[in-house]
């Protein structure tokens, strides 16, 4: 039998605020335990909580960037529930009146656009990380996370399949960054997702039993999961077995999904308006000006990119799908001037370096500044593209000067005619069998040739010159034999 | 509506509060006699009320996005019943 699969995600994203949600203790990552937290971020008895301005208008913001309704009227809630993560005993989260509601991403899949409804994006706080003891006697609490300003996005469950799931979460990821909401950095769980997911025969009308998976924290982690979450409950099908509404725990390493133990009560958290908080009232000005401070979105960028630049939209697509990427490219232009050979570049040995070592290149001692230098003077011809390959290897690695880097390892094209001149008459002299095949119509001889003068010259010259002396030499050659 | 020992089983297991059986049948009696007693709020016409989102006439108050010292960290964890390596200690939790 054929299946429907449906896929909502619910996505998490750490704001990117200099401080937490409701108290001034810093938002940062990492740190001794503990250091950065007070008796609001506690929940001691006593405290008042006081909303950052700033996380509510990132929140706006995020919403515009999705094309939601902003709401005028908004307000917090309690959501009870029990674990030591939260001090309170609740998170301050919104119930039914969030931020922002009734918005749409589009994402693209093989070449087609679709339109995702977002139903809405509310604020709230993030919880405590457990430190589970190794002795097993305890578990230790860090609360440093606590009351960092999160927001929720829950999508309408409109995917269809995993590749859908993956590419919402990399769009929404990419709005997130250009619009400087969050930083995304998954590996320090800034940004996560639960994605909810249920099969049905196709051609049915009622929608199969769904399952939560919990906390996924990677692109590849969202994919492989409704993946194999699809194929799980298909099989239960096959079989006339039932699925049950549970939550489910991925194992990023295995490739598979547990049952987390199910509480069914544990689902009833008794939301009700939190007292300490006011509500929020945002007027139309106000979203005005939020909208109107909004950076550049990637969309936009990508068709900039196309339309200015004359870059093939695939390449634009995933020079944008990274916003520090882009960011790179951008300033690269503007200094070389070239945006075909900056985008060649990026696609070939950027894309390479990112595959292989991860995105992080992009964090250190690679600028746009660098990059497009290193691509003037390949463009002017000062060095060779095997050279430049070079240099960005050693401006990964130290972060020096590229001028300073072609200097040190001297890597600049060597101009000097005689020179080539001297290489092109020794090589032809050490390999006439090659030079005579060459003569003789086998083309493939001139590559031999040609790379054997190059080596000759340690590939310190500009091979467009050296290729018109050693042609000019081959025919000189081949007058001489007829 | 009204209360049986059930749904106080329930309460009490969500509020994490210990309640012997015994006691289930006496507190489904209070329990009972408060939910009578806010019935009466059924008996009045609202139709023309708004509904109150919250009960203080005042909204939008904000501080500004600026960090500030935090609390001392042994001051924060003095009072904690158990502490180690600078964290509070709580006794083992299984992943749920």
């Amino acid at each position: 039998m054929e299946y429907e699969v449906i896929i909502g995600l619910e996505i998490h994203s750490e704001l990117k605020t200099d401080s937490k949600l409701f108290c001034s203790c810093k938002n940062d990552f990492g740190g001794e335990p503990n250091t950065r937290c007070c008796p609001v971020c506690l929940g001691l008895p006593g405290t008042l909580p006081v909303l950052n301005r700033h996380a509510l208008e990132l929140a706006v913001r995020a919403g515009l960037a999705m094309n939601c309704k902003i709401s005028g009227f908004s307000k917090f809630d309690r959501k009870n529930y029990f674990y030591p993560d939260m001090p309170k005993a609740y998170q301050t989260t919104q119930y039914n009146l969030p931020v922002c509601y009734d918005g749409y991403v589009e994402i693209e899949v093989d070449g087609i656009t679709k339109r995702i409804g977002i139903e809405r994006i509310h604020l709230e706080e993030d919880a405590g990380k457990l430190i589970h003891d190794a002795y097993g006697s305890g578990s230790l609490v860090d609360y440093n996370r606590c009351g960092v300003p999160l927001i929720e996005i829950v999508t309408r469950p409109e995917m269809n399949s995993a590749e859908e799931a993956r590419a919402l979460f990399e769009t929404i990821k990419s709005i997130l960054e250009y619009t400087g909401v969050s930083d995304c950095k998954m590996q320090e769980g800034s940004l996560r997702a639960d994605v909810n997911l249920s099969v049905r025969p196709k051609g049915q009308k009622q929608f199969g039993t769904r399952t939560e998976m919990k906390n996924l924290n990677s692109i590849r982690a969202v994919y492989r999961a409704s993946q194999a979450e699809a194929q799980r409950q298909i099989e239960i099908l096959e079989r006339g077995g039932i699925v049950y509404q549970e939550t489910r725990r991925w194992d990023d390493r295995k490739g598979e999904s547990m049952a987390m133990r199910n509480k069914e009560e544990s689902m009833d958290y008794r939301y009700f308006p939190e007292p300490d908080l006011l509500p929020v009232i945002i007027g139309e000005e106000w979203v005005a000006s939020v909208e109107k401070n909004m950076p550049e979105l990637p969309r936009s960028r990508r068709d900039r990119y196309v339309n200015e630049f004359g870059i093939p939209k695939y390449d634009a697509d995933l020079i944008t799908m990274n916003k520090k990427l882009s960011d790179i490219f951008d300033r690269a232009v503007a200094v070389c001037g070239k945006p075909k050979l900056a985008s060649n570049f990026i696609m070939t040995d950027i894309m390479r370096r990112i595959n292989e070592n991860g995105e992080e290149i992009l964090d250190a001692n690679l600028t746009g500044d660098n990059f497009g230098q290193v691509l003037l003077f390949l463009d002017r011809g000062d060095i060779t593209h095997a050279a430049a390959i070079k240099v960005i290897d050693k401006i990964v690695e130290t972060g020096e000067e590229p001028k300073h880097i072609i200097d040190g390892l001297e890597l600049w094209v060597q101009r000097d005619e005689d020179l080539i001149n001297n290489a092109v008459t020794s090589v032809l002299e050490a390999n006439r069998p090659a030079l005579d095949d060459f003569l003789a119509g086998k083309d493939k001889a001139f590559g031999f040739l040609m790379g054997q003068v190059m080596s000759k010259l340690k590939g310190k010259c500009d091979p467009a010159q050296v290729r018109e002396v050693l042609m000019k030499e081959i025919d000189k050659s081949a007058g001489r034999q007829n | 509506m009204s209360a049986d020992k059930k749904l106080i089983r329930r309460i009490a297991d969500l509020s994490n509060i210990h309640i012997d059986d015994d006691e289930l049948e006496g507190f489904a009696g209070d329990m009972d006699a408060i939910i009578g007693y806010m019935e009466q709020i059924k008996n009045i016409d609202t139709g023309d009320a708004k509904p109150m989102e919250h009960v203080l006439p005042v909204h939008n108050v904000f501080r500004d996005d600026i960090p500030e010292d935090s609390f001392e960290r042994e001051k924060l964890i003095e009072n904690a019943p158990s502490a180690e390596d600078g964290c509070f200690k709580v006794p083992a939790v299984v992943e749920q």
